[in-house]
């Protein structure tokens, strides 16, 4: 057996993201897996940043990912095109907010589009704002600590159980700290969207962002996993309609580990995380009722 | 000789036969009144297996337009239709479009915004997006231009998005007698469309780093093209008429009875026809008046209406139009009609007729009306009052019950 291993490399560094950023792996490792048969459509944010590639990058606006796609999807099946990726690298504000109605159209109508969501939480290109992803009390730039009102003041939507509720063949979400399984999951994407024409695949994965988490960039990786080991970031599959909880750590550690170590959270009271404590753990009971079900 | 079929259509379904025709590749639309026929009859083609092409039942106008752009760029031709609010709605992606060089044809039946019924509100917001924009009398210019709209767009001379132009329910739903030509002649005039590049194709084996000018090159880039565009909208005209018989003047104007008119007004449009009814009454009480209709707004052709002007040496011009740009107390075609005059020794006395507004007929005794003050104006030398709103002469709106 040799030691060697070659991939055909897609993407070319170096980027233009920050130091320690999580989406430069989002991007690499989605399109690497997929290979050269691939278009990719990248909205503004900060996957924008992800440099150079040897696939044709699709255009599109802010809002528009999906349907650009869908564009792209459509054109290259009538140019005569076979077995093309067409990929979506959009942020959680292209997907949660402004694209989410390009987004719900394309999934209804069954788009061969593999739609990765890389989700740093927050309009991050712009200057860090909140988005529909911005989690409860977290400090962004239009959520900041005033006297009177302090962080966001509501929940983020649950955008993956949108995405469900759609009917595609795969809706998954995954961490940067488990590259295998984020991989397996772009290759099933690509099997069922591209290979057996199922549909629109959506996958979304924590970008755990330095810059806008207010952390020390060399902590990446650890940010990512005990974002998971405490529940913060539930990494499971519905693949075809079944569900899987990919990682099931026998028991949370406590979100205050997590919490603490980011800026975006260093004013939260002992109340308020016991509260996103309590809302972390009743989504996780779901999903342990889910995991054990099977769907 | 060519073969035709006669049939009796509205300008819609004109269309939707053109799209046919052109053996169009990916369409993308979402319903609007008064477009909303063109749509439906193009699935109808495709249900029936009478059309071979991708349709996107997009989810909004925004969107479609951003489906346009990315099949676009995968060198297939492609169609969409949108009006009024919808294409209001587009305008950011009609503005990227344009930017990626994508020879996208777009129907429009124009529609005023919060009136169901035409006006020119909705087009002239895009005035400066770099669309060429056809504007089309009757269901038969609307196929006929349609046709030709490909070859203009696709040129690698224009390479720009076009839109057809046709006035909401007086022309898309009124049906007329329309020669229909047969798939053969329409091969021979339109061949398959051939990209210039390729955005995305991933059968290419060595990878193109696309690197589009900055915007100021950009800019003076795309107005060349517009430039360039007359001509081919000229030849487009020219052998559309060597083969099918049918010519819309020079292509971007047309003209009716200006020999030897001391005034004459323009027109754009469904008005036209009414126009030249009034013109041929005032001939045969001997006024010396004539007519243009403005075919191509945008790119606006300055040249031969300067030429126009001074071969006929016209003491007075009246523009009537469907819009008005606030602020400024005239229309856009107003506007750029004087900017391209303005340099001559023997410039016309300019009067501006705001009519038709929220679809509001544009009567007979309307362009009467407008006829007596350009005529007053080329005899006296003098405009007292430079523009007149319908609402002025007693032109009614159409209103529907809760509208
Ligand atoms: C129509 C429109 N509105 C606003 C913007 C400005 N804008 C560009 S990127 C962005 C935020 C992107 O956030 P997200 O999708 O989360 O990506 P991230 O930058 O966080 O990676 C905004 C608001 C835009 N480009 N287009
Ligand atoms: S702001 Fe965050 S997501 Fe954006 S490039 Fe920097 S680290 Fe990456
Ligand atoms: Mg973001």
């Amino acid at each position: 057996m040799s030691d060697v291993v070659t991939v055909e490399r897609v993407t070319i560094p170096p980027t233009g993201a920050c130091q320690g950023c999580a989406m430069v792996l989002i991007s690499r490792h989605a399109l690497d897996t997929l290979g050269r048969n691939s278009a990719v459509i990248i909205p503004a944010s900060c996957g924008a940043w992800s440099g150079a590639m040897l696939i044709d990058r699709g255009p599109t606006q802010f809002p528009s990912a999906a349907a650009a796609a869908s564009g792209v999807a459509r054109g290259l099946k009538a140019a005569g095109h076979k077995n093309t990726n067409v990929v979506v690298i959009a942020g959680d504000g292209g997907t949660y907010d402004i694209g989410l109605q390009a987004l719900s159209g394309a999934a209804e109508r069954g788009e061969r589009i593999i739609y990765i969501c890389q989700n740093n939480q927050a309009y991050m290109n712009t200057g860090i704002q909140r988005s529909g992803a911005t989690p409860r009390w977290a400090w962004t730039t239009t959520t900041p600590i005033g006297s009177v009102i302090q962080g966001k003041t509501v929940w983020p939507k649950s955008m993956p159980e949108i995405m469900e509720a759609h009917h595609i063949p795969l809706v998954a979400t995954a961490s940067i700290h488990n590259i295998p399984d984020y991989k397996r999951k772009i290759k099933l994407a690509q099997r069922l969207t591209t290979e057996e024409g199922k549909g629109l695949s959506y996958i979304e994965v924590l970008n755990t962002c330095p810059t806008g988490w207010r952390y020390s960039p060399e902590k990446m990786v650890t940010m990512a996993r005990l974002a998971v080991e405490t529940g913060f970031w539930p990494v499971y599959e519905v693949v075809e309609g079944k569900f899987k909880l990919n990682i099931k750590p026998k028991t949370l550690k406590p979100l205050k580990e997590f919490l603490q170590m980011q800026g975006r959270f260093r004013h939260l009271t002992d109340e308020q995380i016991a509260e996103m404590e309590r809302w972390v753990h009743e989504r996780w009971q779901r999903l342990l009722e889910r995991d054990e079900r099977g769907y | 000789m060519v073969k035709e079929k006669i049939d009796f259509l509205t300008g819609n379904d004109a269309i939707a036969y053109a799209v046919k025709l052109a053996r169009v590749k990916v369409i993308a639309a979402y319903p609007i009144t008064p477009q909303s026929p063109v749509t439906e009859k193009i699935s109808e083609y495709i249900a029936n297996g009478e059309m071979d092409a991708e349709f996107i039942e997009i989810e909004g106008e925004h969107s479609c337009l951003a489906a346009m752009r990315g099949a676009g760029a995968c060198g297939v031709r492609i169609f969409t239709a949108t009006c009024g609010p919808g294409l209001m709605y587009a305008h950011e992606n009609l503005e990227m479009v344009h930017r990626d060089r994508i020879p996208l044809v777009i129907a429009v039946p124009n529609r005023s915004y919060s009136s169901l019924f035409a006006d020119y509100t909705d087009s002239m917001c895009e005035a400066t997006t770099g669309f060429i924009q056809l504007f089309v009398e009757s269901p038969q210019e609307a196929l006929d231009t349609t046709l030709q709209a490909f070859r203009i767009a696709e040129d690698h001379r224009v390479l720009m998005p076009l839109m057809v132009l046709y006035d909401g329910y007086v022309t898309s739903h009124t049906g007329a007698t329309v020669r229909l030509p047969s798939q053969e002649d329409v091969d021979r005039f339109l061949p398959p469309f051939k990209p210039y590049a390729v955005r995305i194709d991933p059968s290419r084996s060595e990878f193109i780093q696309w690197d589009t000018p900055g915007v100021p090159l950009q800019e003076m880039e795309h107005e060349q093209a517009m430039t360039n565009a007359k001509e081919v909208i000229k030849e487009a005209n020219e052998e559309y008429a060597e083969i099918f018989g049918r010519r819309y003047g020079n292509g971007l104007i047309e003209t009716y009875r200006v020999e030897d008119a001391e005034a004459a007004l323009v027109t754009m449009a469904s008005m036209t026809g009414t126009a030249r009814h009034v013109v041929d009454i005032l001939r045969d009480k001997g006024e010396r008046v004539g007519l243009i209709k403005l075919r191509s707004f945008r790119p606006f052709p300055a040249e031969d209406f300067i030429e126009l002007q001074e071969k006929h040496g016209f003491k007075a011009l009246g523009v009537c139009e469907r819009d008005v740009t606030h602020g400024c107390n005239y229309g856009e075609v107003y506007g750029d009609l004087k900017a391209s005059l303005y340099d001559l020794a023997d410039r016309p006395k300019m009067l501006n007729f705001i009519l038709g507004l929220g679809g509001s007929d544009i009567r007979v005794q309307d362009l009467q009306f407008a006829y007596q003050k350009v005529l007053e104006a080329a005899r006296t030398g003098r405009v007292e009052k430079q523009t007149w709103f319908g609402h002025e002469i007693g032109a009614v709106e159409i209103r529907l019950a809760g509208f």
